[in-house]
């Protein structure tokens, strides 16, 4: 029962997230000066007529929402006239219908283009995550139980310079060293235009296109779960009960794997979650670098053209899942750490 | 007052017997040192007016230009050391806006606890969901790109590490003898927040400061290379954004593009290797535990 | 354990899952698969004797071109990037196409004859020419095409050709006529543009708001090339059309591929990951220069991108209502630019901006607009003691020695704010350069790059700017850009400057009206000499374009013409792979 109360309490807090996430997202690219009527070209041919045209296509002729005529939130205006025909509530509308609009630039939904780029995004991190995490496992483990040997120093001071290195520059050198001497491919998840005379092939050409991107960012991250994991490895190590079960006579692998490592796993989950919302940092950085076609990609470049409607949905496309990723990770949690189930303020 | 003195020097102290902290602190000392002496340890003025011609566009290193030279033909070394000072500058005053807030907000919401705490971790909870690096692009993109935007815009969204961990430190150090006993005479909440709290937790709030500032660091190098930053102040982000957005990789001009890594690199290590040792002396962890090779241990240490 | 299992597992089956979804449209035809290595240098021998038959079909030809942007849409009527128009000059047909020499040539039409007071044109088309899906194309396209882009003031560009047509009609299959509202000169150039849809699939989506959400995903047009695939953002996929009623290409396919930088283009160029690139960074010109089975090309661009200074220069008077205008006094006054003119060293900045591929420049018509170019206009060279000596006469004198001179009044100094979008790659060096020599005579400014949103809001109709470094597109025909400086423009926000001058205003009309050539050009020239020397803005240089193709892949390509373009469709349609 208590379980359920927890439950219950985290699912309403993941949905005021929601929410908020949901007004500030919108209200933040509102405030954004300029105009998207007007934004990327400059062109002579773009008369002033097209320019208006252009703002009535978009809906930005209607109010923004009516209770601020202007930016300043003490000047309310007429609150109860026609509060709906607003662009507020319109968007709020269209999202309850799961629709997340078109978009300015190319006038397809937003929720097309996004899913595609959502789909290569997760295929790039996911792939990267896992072998971060897995590699982090193990040198954490391999660190804590061999500390202060040479093998811990070695893997310390790996993980941290790993850490410490800017993800787009690390990309950079990659890139620039792989493409010239390893004849990688220079950009894109594949190569255009090929024919793949099997579904084998055409993963092949994935992988290679995917291989210096994961290592990219595999790079960057692997380091702090390896931290973590050391860490942590290192408490549960001088806990009583090993010594409990070096006395049993279990052996030095069997402690490890049994009971060092499943204790150690517990906080890594929080961490994994977490990193959720940092990793789509990286996504836009190795997106941009190695032009691979996903969120953060779409979410770079729409920036720079004012695609407010594909904006708003990367953003709430990735709030949303890191939101559920936490959710998911707390109940994961809860299951596996029952002492979790008495503080009703976490 | 004393107190908080009093945890600081032993804090300084310990510094010279953990190897990470004090590796990190000596390369931090190069760093800083390199900054503020820019003038007089850079071979030349970045911003001397001198007659620039075409071959002195991406020149390879030489006696003359150690580092070479970049897209403007200026002298990779002098900008690198002149950059150090622009990095360094956004770090630390971004940093300390982030760990006042986060500060603040962790000690406010672990001493008065209740609704007070409840609705502050809401609030940092939202604020770690919400991605990092989209929302400063944004925000940039709203004001105009200079220095005392980005320094602004990093500072507001890195707290909440700091907010988490300085919570929980007030939380374990409010139970304290000592801070009840202030409680049973009638000690005033500030004052008790001042005089015990404070100096118990600042410790721990300065070796976060040190990992906020690499963070800094890294977000200041990717929005300058996404080329959200002020192109008029060379940081090394922003060198890196020139050479990469003006052909540096296919010129081959690699010292333009690795130079200024290598600087950001050396500086967040710096500041990885100084936290990290500082949370080391301040949480001593137990480096040897049941199974270490080693000495074998038959009971635990004392706690550190 | 077992739920860390299950969430590996889980992980696993999401990346297999992805990556055998997110293929893309697998093509029918065989193909083999593209160089991916480092190319042979293949001989290329001009041997007489054919090569011998193969004994399986012959694998097709692909061509890869590398650029470092992708179309917005592929919907005629809404797009608006320069991408986009060039896949659309090779899948559609018009009655008229540009030539590598500028000028314009029948395509669609045939011929024309044109009524005394040319407002009606008459233009046959040709006969027996099919649409990509077999469907004949006739006049009656045209005109439903024409109508379409006269009915809807959203399509940016589209529109604003169409603004003289009063109605076209269809008399039989094979002839046009045109009426027009007002004679127009050059119409050529603007029909080159208008592209002839097919009326049976757009007809469907010819009202409304239909019209410009409809994503086109076939573009079924007329043109050499025809659609196979696009990826919107990554590529697009062209194959020859082999019943195109003129030269039918000797490639088999087109795809044009989008690189998030210019860097990786030319790195695609160096591996062989591509053939041919449309753009790259001046930089990179010395390595591809020593690169073998690569060959360089400048020359100037077929539609070319000016950057300009803009001086804020809109007098009190013609202030628009609510308009902050807050540029600084001195800049009202020709002396005071023509000044900064004279201390502007503009081979500097092509030497260092451009690395030397570049022309002075003098006003906005580049010298890539072949006719229209007045270039007997002298330029202001670099002379720092000439630029002195004009403000000292003119009365600013730096009255308190802070290096600075002030208004003649004593009061404002003349420091300037400069401005700049901060997504161009050319303006901060550019300020930094100019600034460097401005400050000589005694000018400060105030650098500064400005969200190119949030310039434009700050910049026109709002005047509340000094100096800004920007940049315009341009169009064949040099109206459109000389409209930017008419005083009926001030409000409206398509004047940047602010310049009011009843003459320039009362030629401009005349020119827009003007059939015969040879009098439309003098009016024009005479235009430029105006700005010229009331220093309007100041445009740096003229940058050439830089292209460059492997030459063991595609030979064939035209590089003797005044322009540059080897993405254009002429040299598409004339490319042939190298044996």
């Amino acid at each position: 029962m208590k379980r359920l109360f927890y439950l219950l309490n985290r699912l309403k807090w993941a949905l005021i997230s929601i929410i908020f996430v949901i007004v500030l997202n919108f209200f933040l690219f509102r405030v954004l000066p300029g105009d998207p009527a007007r934004a990327g070209v400059r062109d002579p041919r773009l008369t002033a007529e097209a320019q208006q045209a252009l703002r009535v296509r978009y809906g930005l002729d209607k109010p923004v929402i009516n209770c601020f005529t202007s930016l300043n939130p003490l000047k309310l205006g007429n609150c109860l006239e026609n509060p709906l025909d607003t662009q507020f509530f319109i968007y709020v509308g269209n999202l309850l219908h799961g629709e997340l609009g078109t978009s300015y630039q190319t006038g397809r939904p937003v929720a097309a283009m996004l899913g595609q780029a959502l789909l290569n995004t997760v295929l790039l991190i996911g792939i990267a995550q896992i072998i971060s995490i897995l590699l982090g496992i193990i040198l954490g483990l391999l660190a804590a139980w061999k500390s202060h040997t040479a093998i811990d120093f070695g893997v310390l001071v790996a993980s941290l310079v790993a850490w410490s290195l800017p993800t787009f520059w690390l990309g950079i050198m990659l890139l620039f060293g792989g493409s010239t001497w390893l004849n990688l491919p220079v950009m894109g998840k594949m190569t255009v235009g090929a024919d793949f005379t099997s579904g084998f092939a055409m993963a092949l050409d994935v992988a290679q296109h995917l291989l210096l991107p994961t290592l990219t960012f595999t790079i960057v991250v692997m380091g702090e779960y390896m931290l973590v994991m050391r860490s942590t490895v290192l408490e549960v190590l001088s806990e009583d009960y090993i010594l409990t079960a070096k006395a049993k006579g279990l052996s030095t692998f069997q402690i490890l794997k049994d009971h060092a490592l499943r204790n150690a796993l517990l906080p890594m989950v929080t961490i994994i979650a977490l990193n959720l919302g940092f990793t789509v940092a990286g996504a836009i950085q190795i997106e941009s670098v190695f032009s691979w076609p996903g969120l953060g990609l779409a979410i770079f470049e729409s920036v720079g053209r004012r695609d407010y409607p594909v904006l708003q949905g990367a953003f709430l496309l990735i709030a949303f899942s890191v939101i559920s990723a936490n959710l998911i990770a707390d109940l994961l949690y809860s299951y596996l750490d029952p002492r979790i189930q008495a503080e009703s303020n976490e | 007052m004393n107190n908080t003195a009093a945890n600081l020097r032993s804090l300084l102290s310990n510094l010279g017997h953990n190897w990470m902290a004090l590796a990190g602190a000596l390369m931090l000392v190069i760093a800083i040192f390199t900054a503020v002496f820019a003038p007089w340890v850079a071979p030349y003025n970045p911003k001397a007016r001198i007659k620039i011609t075409i071959e002195d566009v991406y020149t390879a290193p030489s006696p003359a230009h150690l580092f070479g030279t970049d897209d403007a033909g200026r002298d990779v070394l002098a900008n690198f050391i002149y950059g150090a000072r622009v990095s360094l500058i956004v770090g630390f005053f971004a940093s300390f806006i982030s760990v006042f807030i986060g500060g603040t907000i962790g000690i406010v919401a672990g001493f008065y606890g209740g609704q007070v705490e409840n609705l502050l971790m809401r609030l940092t909870d939202i604020m770690l969901v919400i991605p990092d690096l989209p929302l400063a692009v944004v925000l940039v993109a709203l004001t105009k790109p200079s220095l005392l935007n980005i320094i602004f815009v990093i500072g507001i969204l890195g707290w909440t590490g700091t907010a988490r961990l300085v919570r929980s430190q007030t939380l374990s150090v409010k139970e304290r003898k000592f801070v009840l006993r202030a409680r049973a005479i009638g000690s005033g909440n500030i004052h008790i927040i001042r005089q015990h709290i404070f100096p118990l937790v600042l410790p721990l709030m300065v070796a976060n400061t040190v990992l906020v500032i690499s963070l800094a660091i890294l977000e200041e190098s990717t929005l300058s290379f996404l080329g959200l930053s002020d192109p008029t102040n060379l940081s090394w982000g922003q060198m890196l954004n020139f050479a990469f957005t003006r052909g540096g990789l296919s010129s081959g001009a690699w010292w333009a593009l690795a130079a200024p890594g290598l600087g950001i690199v050396w500086v967040v290590l710096g500041c990885t290797l100084l936290g990290h040792g500082l949370e080391q002396i301040l949480n001593p962890r137990l480096e040897w535990h049941h199974l270490s090779v080693g000495p074998k241990m038959v009971e635990r240490p004392g706690p550190g | 354990m077992s739920t860390y299992r299950w969430l590996i597992v889980y992980f696993l089956a999401i990346t297999l899952l992805t990556s055998a979804c997110s293929g893309g449209k697998k093509i029918p035809a065989p193909t083999k698969p593209p160089d991916q290595g480092q190319s042979n240098p293949t001989p290329v021998a001009s041997s007489p004797t054919p090569t011998p038959k193969p004994t399986t079909a012959p694998k097709p030809s692909i061509l890869r071109i590398g650029r470092a942007g992708s179309p917005d849409t592929l919907n005629p009527g809404t797009a608006l990037l320069s991408e986009a128009w060039v896949t659309f000059e090779l899948v559609y047909s018009a009655l008229y196409v540009q030539k590598l020499d500028g000028t314009f040539t029948f395509d669609l039409a045939t011929g024309v004859t044109a009524s005394p007071d040319n407002k009606v044109l008459t233009y046959k088309i040709r006969s027996g020419v099919k649409f990509h899906d077999g469907t004949p194309l006739t006049a009656k396209d045209v005109v439903f095409s024409y109508n379409l882009y006269k009915a809807h003031d959203d399509f940016p560009y589209m529109n604003g050709y169409t603004k003289y047509f009063d109605k076209v009609e269809a008399p039989d299959d094979t002839t046009v006529v045109l009426t027009l509202t007002t004679p127009v000169p050059n119409i050529e150039s603007q029909l080159g543009y208008l592209f002839i849809l097919p009326e049976h699939i757009w007809s469907k989506v010819a009202d409304g708001k239909a019209a410009t959400d409809f994503q086109n995903s076939d573009m079924i047009g007329s043109g050499p090339f025809k659609l196979v695939e696009y990826k919107q953002n990554e590529f697009v996929h062209l194959a020859k059309n082999p019943d195109y009623y003129g030269t039918v290409p000797k490639v088999d396919e087109v795809i044009f591929q989008k690189f998030e930088n210019k860097d990786a283009l030319v790195q695609a160029l160096k591996t062989g990951q591509v053939d041919m690139i449309a753009e790259m960074p001046n930089t990179a010109v010395a390595t591809l220069k020593n690169e073998k089975n690569v060959k360089l090309v400048t020359g100037a661009p077929l539609s070319p991108d000016i950057t300009d200074i803009i001086f804020d220069q809109v007098s009190p008077q013609d202030c628009p209502q609510g308009s902050k205008c807050s540029g600084h006094p001195a800049l009202r006054d020709r002396t005071v630019r023509q000044a900064l003119s004279y201390a502007t060293n503009k081979q500097e900045l092509i030497d260092i901006v451009l690395l030397g591929l570049g022309t002075p420049g003098l006003t906005l018509i580049a010298d890539g607009m072949g006719m229209w170019f007045n270039n007997t206009i002298k330029d202001y060279s670099f002379d720092i003691t000439e630029a002195n000596k004009l403000l000292d006469d003119a009365g600013y004198k730096d009255v308190n020695n802070d290096g600075v001179r002030e208004m003649p009044d004593g009061k404002n100094s003349l420091i300037f704010r400069l401005n700049w979008p901060s997504d161009s790659t050319v303006a901060p060096r550019l300020a930094e350069l100019v600034s460097k020599t401005w400050a000589q005579i005694g000018v400060k400014t105030l650098p500064q790059a400005v969200d190119p949103d949030a310039l434009t809001a700050q910049c026109c109709p709002a005047f509340d700017y000094d100096i800004i470094i920007w940049g315009w597109g341009s169009d064949p025909d040099p109206s459109f850009l000389l409209r930017v400086m008419l005083t009926s423009e001030i409000p409206t926000g398509s004047s940047e400057s602010g310049y009011a001058n009843p003459v320039y205003d009362q030629l401009f009309d005349e020119q827009s009206k003007e059939m015969d050539p040879a009098k439309r050009q003098a009016l024009v020239w005479q235009m430029q000499e105006i700005v010229q020397t009331d220093v309007v803005y100041l445009v740096p240089f003229y940058s050439q374009a830089v292209q460059a193709y492997r030459t063991d892949r595609f030979k064939g390509w035209i590089t003797d013409q005044p322009k540059l373009a080897l993405d254009h469709v002429i040299n598409l349609q004339a490319v042939e792979p190298v044996q």
